[in-house]
């Protein structure tokens, strides 16, 4: 596949982004498009099945998953604004359902997903989030910073396995990656933060939620999240250490594009 | 700042998409077992009666650790 910024039209994704949203902001197009000459380029595009790129600035285009806009749109619950700057939750009720099971689209042995926050800040809330219960405290999710500093963080494990203070603030893209059955990475942008042995025996399925914790029926009741997200992603396969520096490149190009990079 | 709203308002509000791929929010409970209605949800909803109740502040429930 020849990227549109040989010549010629937009690539495939931005054009299926249009017909669905009708964008017709040149900005964003033009933005979404050299993303994905970028995922194309870099052999990309397969192994990312969701990408909520959050651009258009209402709910009804930061619905949609880029990657397949028939597949997986966001529903979204309680107070939530949506601008050019992303999907930002109240703290409060806010949050989104994602449709997505672990299982099939995130697999065991080795996945990738990940939020870009423009909010800095710790706070006892949420980014991401498929756990099996309110209490068992397994699964997957992300606390990109809480309270105490400490990010908290499980993929197909349990989420008292490996957390610390692993980074300077809580803005940008960050990573959690399943590298194999014994081992997963915390990467900030394209800096390696964090390498913890846990196995992943965890067999959830529940579906993953944003900006609050998710455990199937019980779930939207408990630390919600107030983050700015202006991405969001969930990758098939887990990226290398040399992909995330190309990958967390071209979210940051993104953003810088439609000017809210952190 | 929030709005209290009553078992029976609550139920009406069900299913309902007040804006595109958007809902309710009606399963949480402030601190002394009310539900209520956030005030950006009454911002963007066009529903007159929710956007003539009474607004107070929010006081959360004391949260157990979700990550410990």
């Amino acid at each position: 596949m020849i990227p549109s910024s040989y010549g010629g039209n937009y690539s495939p994704l931005t054009t299926n982004w249009i017909n669905a949203t009708g964008e017709s902001n040149p900005t964003i197009l033009n933005a979404l498009n050299t993303f994905e000459d970028g995922l194309i380029l870099n052999s990309f595009v397969s192994r990312l099945p969701v990408i909520y790129p959050f651009v258009g600035g209402n709910s009804t285009k930061h619905a949609f998953n880029f990657m397949n806009t028939a597949n997986f749109q966001l529903s979204f619950y309680g107070g939530i604004t949506h601008n050019e700057n992303g999907y930002t939750p109240n703290g409060i009720n806010g949050y989104a359902r994602t449709g997505i099971l672990p299982l099939t689209t995130t697999p065991k042995a080795g996945n990738s997903f990940g939020i870009y926050s423009r909010t800095n800040g710790g706070f006892f809330a949420i980014e991401v989030s498929s756990m099996d219960n309110s209490s068992s405290f397994t699964g997957n999710e992300i606390v990109i910073k809480a309270q105490d500093d400490n990010t908290y963080w499980c993929n197909f494990d349990t989420i008292t396995t490996g957390n610390g203070n692993y980074l300077t603030n809580s803005l940008g893209l960050i990573s959690n990656v399943r590298t194999n059955n014994s081992t997963r990475k915390l990467f900030q942008g394209s800096i390696l933060k964090a390498t913890i042995s846990s196995n992943n025996t965890s067999n959830n399925n529940n579906e993953y939620y944003l900006s609050v914790r998710g455990y199937g029926s019980g779930a939207g009741v408990v630390a919600f999240s107030p983050r700015n997200l202006s991405f969001v992603y969930f990758a098939n396969q887990a990226f290398t250490d040399a992909e995330i520096v190309t990958f967390s490149s071209l979210v940051q190009d993104l953003q810088t594009s439609l000017n809210r990079q952190v | 700042m929030i709005a209290i709203i009553t078992q029976e308002q609550r139920d009406s509000l069900l299913g309902v998409e007040f804006m595109p791929q958007t809902f309710f929010n009606l399963d949480v409970k402030d601190i002394n077992e009310n539900y209520f209605i956030d005030e950006v949800e009454i911002l963007q909803c066009d529903i007159q009666w929710i956007k003539d109740l009474t607004l107070t502040v929010y006081q959360p429930k004391i949260q157990v650790n979700p990550f410990l």
